[in-house]
């Protein structure tokens, strides 16, 4: 059976208990910049994930998440509600990426081919069969394929895990047009991805 | 494996929208139970809703992009500098400070085995093997679907800047975000009013009484439909702006209605009026009797959680729903100025002879909380999600017996418990004019005082924006690059100002897009004309 806890990292024979997150966030609020590191190694590779599907370009994503660090360290003292840290956190990373989207004129992505070539080191799993690959690729072509909004919506809800609620909270809109996003945005995955299918011969 | 063509399953039309809901959890109980009735007679919405499913595993085995390797050196010099500050606490405590090891990956492989393996990523395989095997006229079929619904390719993913001029002849402009190029511009009549963005769509208000929906995408119109008889010779009945509510656009009059509209078609969802309203308009209109002036201006601020907060005589909130009021301002003589909603508590301005109290109301049932009472007259508020901020201005005779500024400040709350947090007084040159929260920075537009004059002629034409930090009251940046004497106003980092004497239609508005880190302009649009308040969607 396979381990369904995660296992110690202290020395052998010990075990103890990570710190909850609420106390991290309390703890790095107050300037425990130990208590921040270790928020950092909680969130970077899910955030580096999320910013760098956001934008569709992995480096870029990388500098994004350590803005992202640098404001949410500035920004702590002022948070009040450590509980909601989460989606304060993801609502600045969300806001830095659409900021960067908008100044450096990063809408159009790379092409195809340059994309293909240039990105398959940047994924940890690779070792996978082909045919996995290409689909984790095909994924991230589709997504670069949607709005902005709509790929946000449906990265934070199937991706990160919020709810629909704290994403509205996120992106300051309602949470009927964040249901709205997510349903239009099924529609159109749906849709690219069979068609990215069919062209699968190239 | 090599695939060249395949068809889409296209869900019955009737049933899309609702199979794309997640979960169908946004569905009513009854339109739930229906869908999984017919999920287990049609076989093709079948096949979507697998679809669908194996979709949302494939979500959470997304590729899994190279994190950062460890601590970056600007983050870690910042982390260090507050570690030299928090020494002597650090040690004085004694307690061992916990520091996990890194974690460089997001994921282990057993859990990306794991994720592969998913009963649903094996039934998305199978649907992907079927769809294979369909036919090329279903495929050209769903590309057609999607240009003519404009689903794809519509948007260019970057949101657009929406406004209406106020000059005749108005006209609805949409900007690109990016450069700040028109993306279409649509003939209005004149509008008076912020737009609003909802559904896919941009809602002008305007002064012939309409509401006109226009698609975000291209500028064409949708629809638009009559809430009051608009501004004539003899009356003066028109919209006063929006709040959105689900799939509602909801709107006040000046005849002292309230709409709320479809969103998609236009149709009248709900309407009320408000009776207060109709003993002010008579008092008012008394002698002649032949020009329906009607001040009861019913302004909507706010929807929050269902609940719709607006100005009309008084304080009014309503149920979002079905237009029912929930409770109204007990006491409507005094009025009030501007005001908000936040954590769950109604801030207004009362506008007695000084202007220099807020009252603090619950929500919920309009019962008077407390009171924030200031030193001078209350000119704006604006609210974040923790912290109320006020700009105060004190006035004046100056020689020749015009009311000018004294000083200006602006006051920082936290809206837990009212305790003020920061406070900023203007220099003695100074006039804090107008502010704005955005994109999470508090922009001040700074005027120069010149003494001797009356409020208006004071302002230099030389303006400087300030962007301050909201949580601390610090100074992130200045530009002193406009000249003007409008309100400013911010969306995202896109900001409006008003150009030359503010005159219709002799004015020209400027909206610039600034550089959020510091202030520097990265393009700018004019038009003649001012415009209503900027949005960005």
């Amino acid at each position: 059976m396979q381990h369904l806890l995660p296992q110690s990292e202290g020395p052998p024979g010990t075990f103890s208990l990570p710190d909850s997150e609420d106390d991290c966030v309390n703890r790095a609020r107050q300037g425990d910049s130990a208590a921040f590191t270790e928020l950092f190694h909680r969130y970077n590779a899910p955030l580096c994930t999320y910013l760098s599907n956001l934008v569709g370009n992995s480096d870029v994503g990388r500098d994004l998440a350590q803005e992202t660090f640098i404001h949410a360290w500035k920004g702590l003292p002022g948070l009040t509600d450590e509980l909601r840290f989460k989606a304060w956190f993801y609502r600045i990373a969300t806001n830095i990426a659409r900021s960067h989207l908008r100044h450096e004129r990063i809408i159009r992505w790379l092409p195809w081919g340059e994309s293909l070539q240039g990105r398959e080191t940047e994924f940890l799993h690779m070792d996978g069969p082909e045919r996995q690959t290409e689909e984790m690729e095909r994924i991230r072509q589709v997504l670069d394929k949607l709005g902005s909004r709509v790929r946000t919506c449906l990265l934070l809800q199937l991706y990160v895990g919020f709810s629909q609620r704290e994403i509205a909270t996120i992106l300051s809109i309602s949470e009927k047009s964040v249901s709205a996003y997510v349903s239009r945005g099924r529609e159109q995955f749906r849709h690219l991805y069979s068609e990215g299918k069919g062209d699968s011969s190239l | 494996m090599k695939i060249s063509r395949q068809i889409i399953d296209e869900p019955c039309p009737q049933w899309q929208h609702s199979l794309a809901a997640i979960d169908q959890v946004d569905l009513s109980p009854e339109r739930r139970v229906a869908l999984r009735q017919h999920l287990v007679e049609c076989p093709q919405c079948q096949a979507v809703d697998n679809a669908y499913r194996s979709m949302d595993v494939l979500f959470t085995s997304l590729p899994v992009y190279r994190a950062l390797d460890g601590v970056p050196a600007r983050l870690q010099e910042l982390l260090e500098v507050t570690d030299k500050g928090n020494m002597l606490v650090q040690n004085e405590t004694l307690l061992p400070q916990h520091q996990p090891a890194p974690r460089r990956r997001a994921l282990s492989q057993g859990q990306i085995e794991g994720r592969r393996s998913h009963p649903l990523m094996k039934t998305f395989n199978q649907v992907a093997i079927i769809l294979v095997l369909c036919t090329i006229l279903g495929g050209f079929l769903v590309l057609e679907h999607v240009r003519q619904n404009g689903t794809i390719g519509s948007s260019n993913g970057a949101p657009s800047v929406y406004m209406a001029t106020i000059a005749r002849p108005s006209m609805g402009i949409a900007l690109n975000t990016i450069d700040g190029t028109p993306n279409w511009q649509t003939p209005l009549s004149m509008s008076l009013v912020s737009p609003v963005v909802s559904q896919g769509n941009v809602y002008f208000a305007s002064e012939d009484g309409n509401i006109y929906a226009i698609r975000t995408s291209n500028g064409k119109s949708l629809w638009h439909t009559r809430v009051g008889s608009g501004m004539g010779v003899t009356s003066y009945d028109i919209p006063s702006g929006f709040v959105v509510y689900e799939n509602q656009i909801i709107t006040g009059t000046s005849g002292g209605d309230v709409y709320a509209l479809n969103a998609l078609t236009g149709s009248l969802t709900w309407k009320t009026h408000v009776a207060a309203c109709d003993a002010k308009a008579l008092s008012t209109s008394g002698g002649s009797g032949t020009f329906q002036f009607n001040p009861c201006y019913v302004s909507l601020k706010q929807q929050v959680d269902g609940v719709i907060y607006g100005d009309a005589a008084g304080l009014y909130a309503w149920n979002a729903s079905t237009g029912k009021v929930i409770w109204y301002g007990k006491d409507t003589s005094l009025g009030y100025l501007p005001f908000l909603v936040a954590s769950h508590a109604v801030y207004a301005a009362v506008a007695d002879k000084t202007g220099r109290t807020i009252d603090v109301l619950d929500s919920r049932d309009g019962h008077y909380i407390r009171a924030i009472h200031m030193s001078a007259a209350v000119k704006a508020i604006r609210a974040d999600t923790n912290t109320l901020y006020v700009l105060s201005v004190k006035t004046g005779r100056a020689a020749d017996k015009t009311v000018v500024d004294v000083s200006d400040q602006l006051h920082a709350y936290k809206l837990s418990d009212g305790t003020q947090l920061w406070q900023k007084t203007s220099a003695s040159d100074q006039v804090f004019d107008s502010f704005t929260l955005a994109g999470g920075h508090l922009y001040v537009l700074i005027n120069l005082r010149t003494p001797g004059y009356g409020d208006i002629a004071s302002r230099s034409p030389e303006d400087t924006v300030y962007a301050f930090n909201p949580a601390n009251g610090s100074q992130l940046w200045k530009s002193q690059q406009f000249s003007g004497l409008g309100e400013i106003f911010a969306a995202d980092t896109i900001i409006g100002l008003a150009q030359s004497n503010g005159v219709v239609p002799n004015s020209k508005e400027v909206i610039y897009d600034l550089q959020p880190d510091d202030g520097s302009v990265i393009w700018h649009f004019s038009l003649n004309g001012l415009v209503a308040r900027v949005i960005v969607g």
